[in-house]
């Protein structure tokens, strides 16, 4: 026990200092922030990146973006603080018209998240910063064809094949583990993203806290984003074919 | 350092038209040292621009223009004018003006997302942006001008302007040396688009569609 009585007190203060057993502290409240947000999953295939999410819907509000493209060939998504993620979605931008300026082609998806997980670390050890609070799904196709990384709020890259974030996403990676095989058919795995989706969509639903907000909630197609990443670029996948799997899943899509 | 080239452009009423000599030198020598030199580039179908003067200094200027344009693609969605696409450039040039300025000149003609123009500038190396009907610039400016200059009226067909164009362009290619003779001058334009740009074709993945 330390002497602020509160094993937690003291050391979640800052980011540039460990815990008596090894922890940064306020990296795991980091890591809370983006789990609170709303869920991203990405689904890497042979053909093409497959990278999804769940926007808040309001009559109030006009619906938010959740996928953003970077350059022709690269788009990202993520979970969590949403003011944190823009700034990373510009800063991923940037980094990826310098790669153009400098070398005159289009920068990879690994580079980029390199780059940008650098910038990232370094608001874990500095004084005064504290860490971005989301999570960033970056996919792209490259030379090396289609690939998808996820970078943590500690700066830390994951190579993924697939992989979810953001709230209820034990449930959703439970789904996942058990339906993925690197194999899978192009159809499938966009079958596979959207019933995640739903899942999450479900699950809020269940503890019905969305109906204290203007947001609305329930199960609804007007709720999914996914975007399409392959050779010719990046394209959304139209609400009408989302409806449609939603649909033939026996949820209820409005 | 090679240079070279004469560039000219004449917008019609529907179309713009420019066009570029071929060949770069060596200095400002006799000899024709590089064949493949491109230097005329397109943008979204609608514009053209066209560069003249130090190689690799307007090579490096259009990469850098073609960067800016991307990033207000994506992060601003920003669709670019004429206007637009010369004023970025003369603000690449014009931040070179107290280092060493970069000696290119460039002709940037075409139509807005909304259909209207044609619209033609010229931009210089210190960041000079004029607007004009016809234009010519570059080594043999003097000569592919005079051209122009008696054969140029309002209302211009195509076949004509490419005419004039091309004997503009072949006349100066004779005379100055920095300009290929034995290859033809390369010719391209855009005529007025047909639709208007609309941003969900674009951003089709963007939901914030006003």
């Amino acid at each position: 026990m330390s002497r602020f009585g509160d094993q937690a007190v003291g050391y979640d203060k800052t980011t540039s200092m460990f815990s008596p057993d090894g922890r940064i502290i306020q990296l795991e409240y980091a890591r809370v922030a983006m789990r609170r947000g709303l869920l991203t999953i990405a689904i890497v295939t042979k053909e093409a990146v497959i990278l999804g999410g769940l926007i808040p819907l309001s009559k109030l509000l006009l619906p938010a973006e959740k996928i953003y493209q970077i350059d022709d060939h690269i788009a990202a998504a993520y979970a969590g603080y949403t003011a944190d993620g823009r700034v990373l979605i510009n800063k991923a931008r940037d980094i990826a018209y310098q790669n153009r300026l400098i070398f005159g082609e289009e920068i990879d998806v690994y580079t980029l998240a390199e780059e940008l997980s650098d910038y990232m670390q370094q608001y874990t050890q500095y004084g005064g910063v504290r860490p971005f609070g989301v999570g960033i799904f970056i996919g792209g196709y490259d030379i090396y064809g289609p690939r998808a990384v996820f970078v943590d709020p500690g700066g830390t890259i994951f190579g993924i094949r697939a992989y979810c974030v953001g709230r209820d996403d034990e449930k959703v990676i439970k789904l996942l583990k058990e339906r993925y095989d690197p194999e899978i058919s192009y159809d499938d795995a966009l079958k596979l993203a959207v019933e995640g989706l739903v899942l999450a969509m479900k699950e809020e639903d269940k503890r019905k806290e969305k109906k204290k907000t203007e947001y609305e909630s329930g199960v609804s197609h007007e709720r999914v984003l996914i975007v399409r990443i392959d050779k010719e670029g990046v394209k959304r996948i139209p609400e009408d074919d989302i409806k449609k799997i939603i649909e033939s899943l026996g949820g209820d899509s409005e | 350092m090679t240079y070279g080239g004469t560039i000219a452009a004449i917008a019609g009423k529907d179309f713009v038209l420019v066009g570029v000599t071929h060949g770069a030198a060596l200095g400002r020598s006799f000899m024709i040292s590089r064949r493949g030199a491109k230097r005329m580039f397109k943008l979204y179908d609608r514009i053209l621009v066209a560069y003249t003067g130090l190689y690799g200094g307007f090579q490096h200027v259009n990469s850098m223009l073609e960067t800016y344009l991307k990033a207000d693609y994506y992060k601003y969605k920003i669709v670019p004018t004429v206007k637009r696409v010369s004023s970025t450039l003369s603000a690449i040039l014009y931040s070179d003006r107290f280092k060493f300025p970069n000696p290119i000149e460039a002709i940037v003609a075409g139509f807005n997302p909304d259909r209207s123009g044609p619209e033609l500038y010229v931009v210089g190396s210190l960041g000079e942006l004029i607007p004009e009907k016809y234009a010519a610039t570059g080594d043999g400016f003097e000569i592919a001008l005079a051209v122009l200059e008696s054969q140029y009226k309002e209302d211009l067909s195509l076949e004509e302007a490419k005419k004039i164009l091309y004997s503009a362009l072949k006349t100066a290619a004779a005379r100055v040396m920095t300009n290929d003779p034995y290859l033809e001058p390369e010719v391209d334009y855009v005529k007025r688009p047909r639709d208007n740009f609309t941003f969900s074709e674009a951003f089709s993945f963007r939901l914030l569609v006003l």
